[in-house]
């Protein structure tokens, strides 16, 4: 175990160092000198030199990449040209808005993708299993960003039933102020019991989580369809009938417990693939986490941002990887962990 | 003489085939009887039929009756894992991948007794010490165990609720020879201590002399011999028990020699089944099927006079 | 020289009469149909067809769909449908295009890392994994950002970042191809790699890259119209789904219909796509037919 997490920390190193090298050479090779993008589109040859100079872009690459690394290694991750905050701080702030909208977004996705695989399998060529599979491939063909607005012209607009944009009302922060403790409001205003706040930013988080989750429910669904089909005519299933267990028992104890580990193996690649999900979901529903900064940013060319934002990215990529592996490993004693 | 199980007129559908077409076959009370044939003739359906677990799709008539009552088309969960339990031919593969051989006990002991997940581990070990595997077993994966190990594991699961039938379907079949000796002895020192019945399906005709009190020979769906082993497998007087018997290859025989039934099994329409690959065919066998006589399905039992 | 016949030798009558009978099938052809017609014969099809190409009219501005304007006109005043009608063309060239330069870099990449192995191999594979590295989509929008965003940008982008998956599929089929009998035969003859893995090798691959690309143009559009939308892709006045899906956003609560309709549009598309590559799936490799 350990050997295993010391050998994936070293190869996760690497794959970090090759995206930021990547990330470095495509900011460095692109025809607009950055220097342009920090004055602005009027920017005088003289200008240019100079803040050429103060960032350190006329001297040769590799000492520009070096420079760069050990900046970054060091937490000065350089100022976002768009609100000239350190892009370190920008992300710290953001990073909770995101990462409780994907959270609650994946725990949905799983759920009700395990659910609908699961019954289309037992239903196998029913009305049911064919609605089912619609469902689920119509899910992973879904533009979130329109998904996103149809929602809110039905919820909000139509029905009146959930507020608008945002992660909270324009009251409560004044009415019933949340103390932040993680950063997730739904999280924070559950434990300081403040259950005005929970209510509203639980009906906040409804339609981005629902947008967000549309994609990898589908995923979920898809997977866990086909390989239950293919676990429920495997012998050991025939086994537990034979030894009395209730059909109950065989479908959601012994046959979906056998396949969660390809289905997490796909989760794994759609979570990686709603990391950037996000940025569509944020600027639909204006949700002030990281998705929105990084698509501003990459609106404006702001390349210090660009950079953090890829290179978190990255990190997040990794990391999703790593986890899926150890999930994997746990779920499936015959893989080891290599 | 009692009777524990028996399946009256049993037919198989499944779709357009017919796998099994009307066999009945009696297993008494700690009997063991044996259910040989080679493949596709319809054995181990008949003994997935009891448990009511045949492949979707297919379609059982005919009776199954346990203890007085006539299983087919009732609920039989009650009755699987606790009255009659099944041993599986692929040890490998019968048992779940991701739960240790422990847990897998606990699910199947607590279902039918209820008891504490304690308690459960504890008859676990004992069962696991009944079948001369250690206790450490319990916390293993399947994968982790040899086919052996698993078919012990199998035998004493399936007494784990002291069954009155155990089926046994090719149990020994994917096992090496001396591993499939000491599980068959092993099955048959469990069935003196506890006398339970056994309906051993087999197409190995060795195993079936060895440790079957009676048999049944099936063939495309029928029985087609049934008597005691010794008077079944020592003086076959169906064609095609005596063709099997004929293909056993025999350490006595002169070497060089192997004999086979020439074709395979074949669903006549008319007649007797046998009739196409039989050395002893007469006009009578193709048109008309043999009803059973004295324990045979054959029109000229014996053969040739 | 006798050309081997594919492993998965293919009924060919099979396979159509499985993907007739297959319902979500018909329907992913019908779509995948209808987009490739309304794409070629646009200017016949559009209602206003100097609207679809980017024409303002300015007194029918902001109308909610009628008899005369189907999906209603935008905040310029031009027909919705016609819009849409134009806008199949960028749709379906952009992720056509770029699926097409993905294979033709990838596979080649993939067979030659995979057949012949070793440093070759290990060279192209860590090169393919650095792309790989990126979380889906961020390199392509990071590559426009720079690049400067525009549809053609936003297609080389995509090309970037979705040729190693190729490589990889590819890879991954060659290696094991590499080990059976009638490639070692065909070496044991002394043919020249080059011919082994043209004849050999790559029809024996056909059918997964065939799936795959389906499935990919569906993708491939959705994350042009993603681009788009967030304003990393095609710029006015170009009739782009995902950008009228933007401009129209800002009007989505009084006038629906600006977003609503682009949007369905791509959603199916992309829904005809995956249909299609579903049921290219399931008709190539029986095996793993779903039902």
């Amino acid at each position: 175990m350990t050997r295993f997490l010391l050998r994936r920390a070293a190869t996760s190193a690497l794959v970090l160092l090759g995206v930021m090298l990547a990330t470095f050479l495509l900011a460095r090779v692109v025809p607009a000198s950055p220097a342009v993008a920090y004055i602005g589109p009027k920017a005088q040859p003289a200008d240019i030199a100079r803040v050429e100079r103060e960032l350190g872009l006329d001297q040769p690459l590799h000492i520009q990449f070096w420079r760069y690394l050990s900046d970054m290694l060091t937490g000065d991750w350089g100022d976002s040209i768009g609100t000239k905050q350190p892009v370190l701080q920008e992300i710290g702030t953001r990073l909770p808005a995101t990462l409780e909208l994907l959270i609650v977004a994946m725990v949905v996705a799983v759920a009700v993708g395990l659910v609908l695989g699961v019954i289309a399998a037992r239903r196998k060529g029913t009305k049911l299993d064919h609605l089912i599979r619609l469902l689920s491939i119509g899910g992973v063909s879904m533009p979130a960003f329109w998904l996103g607005l149809l929602l809110q012209v039905v919820f909000v607009r139509a029905l009146g039933l959930l507020p608008p944009t945002g992660r909270l009302g324009p009251e409560t922060p004044f009415v019933s102020p949340i103390t932040e403790l993680t950063g997730l409001y739904t999280v924070d205003a559950l434990l300081t019991g403040n259950m005005t706040a929970f209510g509203d930013a639980f009906l906040h988080i409804l339609l981005p989580a629902a947008t967000l989750a549309a994609y990898p429910a589908g995923v979920v669904a898809r997977m866990t369809r086909a390989t239950m089909i293919e676990t429920l005519s495997q012998d050991h299933v025939r086994t537990a009938r034979a030894y009395g267990l209730a059909e109950r028992t065989v479908t959601w104890r012994i046959a979906l417990r056998n396949a969660l580990p390809p289905v997490t193996t796909v989760f794994g690649l759609t979570l990686a693939y709603s990391l950037t999900g996000t940025f569509f979901v944020e600027v639909v529903f204006n949700w002030p986490g990281l998705g929105q900064f990084a698509a501003q940013a990459l609106l404006n060319v702001d390349y210090p941002a660009i950079m953090g934002v890829t290179v978190l990215g990255a990190v997040g990529y990794v990391l999703v990887n790593l986890v899926v592996d150890l999930i994997q490993a746990r779920l499936d004693p015959r893989v080891g962990l290599a | 003489m009692t009777t524990l199980l028996s399946v009256e007129d049993l037919e198989i559908s499944i779709g357009n085939g017919r796998p099994v077409r009307g066999v009945s076959l009696r297993v008494g009370p700690g009997e063991i009887v044996g259910v040989v044939g080679e493949t596709g003739c319809g054995k181990t359906l008949t003994g997935l039929a009891v448990l009511g677990l045949l492949p979707p799709g297919a379609h059982a008539s005919g009776r199954v009756v346990l203890g007085g009552r006539d299983l087919l088309g009732q609920d039989r969960r009650a009755i699987r894992g606790r009255e009659v339990t099944m041993v599986f031919q692929n040890p490998g593969t019968a048992f779940d991948p991701v739960t240790t051989i422990g847990g897998q006990f606990v699910r199947v002991l607590r279902a039918h007794t209820g008891c504490t997940r304690k308690a459960a581990y504890a008859r676990a070990a004992e069962l696991l010490t009944s079948v001369e595997l250690p206790d450490r077993v319990l916390n293993a994966y399947p994968h982790q165990l040899s086919g052996g190990m698993l078919q012990r594991c199998m035998i004493a699961l399936a007494l784990s609720c002291e069954p009155s039938l155990v089926i046994a379907d090719e149990a020994t079949t994917a096992l090496d020879v001396t591993v499939a000796r000491q599980i068959l002895r092993l099955l048959l020192q469990l069935q003196r201590e506890h006398g339970f019945g056994v309906m051993f399906v087999t197409h190995n005709l060795a195993e079936a002399r060895d440790i079957c009190d009676r048999v049944y020979v099936l063939y495309a769906g029928r029985v087609v011999e049934e008597g005691t082993a010794s008077a079944v497998l020592d003086g076959p007087r169906h064609p095609y028990t005596r063709a099997l018997l004929g293909a056993l290859p025999r350490l006595d025989a002169p070497r060089g020699r192997l004999d086979s039934i020439p074709g395979s099994v074949t669903h006549a329409d008319q007649g007797c089944s046998f009739a196409d690959r039989c050395t002893d065919v007469r006009d009578l066998c193709r048109t008309e099927l043999p009803a059973a006589r004295d324990g045979v399905a054959c029109h000229f039992p014996g053969g040739a006079a | 020289m006798s050309k081997t016949p594919p492993i998965a030798t293919l009924p060919e009558r099979g396979v159509y009469r499985r993907l007739l009978r297959d319902g979500p099938a018909v329907l992913g052809f019908a779509l995948v149909a209808l987009l490739v017609l309304v794409a070629a014969f646009a200017p016949l099809l559009a209602p206003f067809p100097e609207q679809g190409a980017g024409a303002a009219s300015v007194a029918d501005r902001n109308l909610a769909p009628s008899l005369t304007h189907w999906f209603g006109t935008d905040a310029m005043g031009r027909d919705i449908l016609s819009r849409i009608v134009y806008g199949a063309r960028p749709a379906l060239l952009v992720s056509m295009a770029v699926v097409g330069l993905a294979v033709l870099v990838g596979v080649p990449l993939g067979l030659i890392a995979g057949f012949r192995g070793g440093r070759l191999d290990e060279a192209i594979m860590r090169v393919a994994d650095m792309f790989l590295a990126f979380p889906p989509l961020l390199l392509a929008m990071v590559v426009v950002s720079l690049l400067g965003p525009s549809l053609w940008n936003a297609a080389i982008a995509l090309v970037v970042s979705w040729w190693p998956w190729y490589a990889r599929l590819v890879r991954g089929l060659a290696l094991s191809l590499r080990e059976r009998p009638f490639v070692e035969g065909a070496r044991t003859l002394g043919l020249r790699d080059i011919t082994i893995m043209r004849r050999h090798i790559l029809p024996n691959c056909s059918s997964p890259i065939l799936v795959q690309a389906t499935t990919d143009i569906g993708t491939v559009l959705l994350a042009a119209g993603s681009l788009a939308f967030i304003g990393l892709g095609a710029q006015p006045p170009t009739p782009d789904w995902g950008l009228m899906v933007a401009e129209g956003r800002t009007y989505v609560f009084s006038h629906w219909w600006m977003s609503a309709f682009p949007g369905a549009a791509i959603f199916l598309a992309v829904l005809g796509f995956n249909l299609l590559g579903d049921a290219l799936r399931d008709a190539l490799d029986p095996r793993e037919v779903g039902r």
